[in-house]
């Protein structure tokens, strides 16, 4: 059962968009859609919203795989918002004990046939965001990422 | 010489949907293939890896792969992961088609 959603500014704090999905595939499409939203209406630019769309794909599509044992069982919090210099986001789930952060980094510049087909998602999170942090809080995954702002 | 598009948003749950039809449609034909990105507004890394199987599955069978006009943001992550080292990307088609005349 997802929580109420809530969308709303605190005093002394950037307005913050925060929902829940299930860990599944086919609720990424509309939680992308939802960030995205949310962000273009603060003015975020459009890199700047790819890349936290990327982490989103790429770090949901991880917890599905490794955190989360039963599919469809797992709830992942998603949390937005931007200040002046940066849009952030942060992605809690209550999975196994997964830290992207120490996920090792496939070799890319090879030939054709060395080409790594693994690990390319953390990859592309680390290469496109500008911070890439994990915590292990009350036995819950909490990746938090954030990408400077070009507008 | 095989022509086809991508687009929309291709993320992990598109990508296992059309991923058998667009081998059959690439790697089963084995002829040179080229692929227009232009109407792609996003690329999960599932991409990257079916374009990069489908790259391998062809220059297998002695053809190639390589991608037109990706929008600045794909190409952004399509470099990012290292794809253009290994598999073109133009954004001219007469150029692309020359580069893969020859496989």
């Amino acid at each position: 059962m997802a929580k109420p959603d809530r969308e709303a500014s605190q005093p002394e704090a950037e307005p913050r968009l925060c929902f829940e999905i299930e860990a599944a595939l086919k609720e990424l499409s509309p939680a992308s859609a939802r960030v995205r939203s949310f962000l273009s209406e603060r003015g975020v630019d459009r890199a700047a919203i790819f890349a936290i769309e990327t982490v989103i794909e790429e770090i949901v599509t991880n917890a599905i795989k490794y955190a989360f044992r039963s599919p469809g069982k797992g709830q992942i919090i998603i949390e937005a918002f931007a200040t002046d210099s940066r849009a952030e986001l942060i992605l809690e789930d209550n999975g196994d004990a997964f830290n992207p952060t120490e996920a090792p980094d496939p070799q890319v510049n090879r030939s054709l046939e060395d080409m790594p087909i693994g690990g390319l998602g953390i990859h592309l999170v680390r290469e496109l965001t500008d911070g890439f942090d994990y915590q292990r809080i009350n036995d819950r995954n909490r990746v938090q990422v954030w990408v400077h702002r070009e507008s | 010489m095989t022509t086809l598009s991508l687009e929309g948003r291709l993320d992990a749950a598109t990508i296992m949907a059309i991923q058998p039809e667009f081998m059959e449609k690439t790697v089963a034909l084995k002829k040179p293939v080229l692929v227009d990105m232009s109407q792609v507004t996003f690329m999960a890394s599932l991409c990257i890896r079916m374009l990069v199987e489908a790259a391998k599955g062809l220059k297998s069978s002695g053809s190639r792969l390589a991608l037109l006009r990706p929008s600045p943001l794909v190409e952004k992550a399509l470099k990012a992961s290292g794809f253009h080292l290994v598999v073109g990307i133009y954004h001219d088609e007469e150029t692309a088609r020359e580069s893969l005349s020859g496989s």
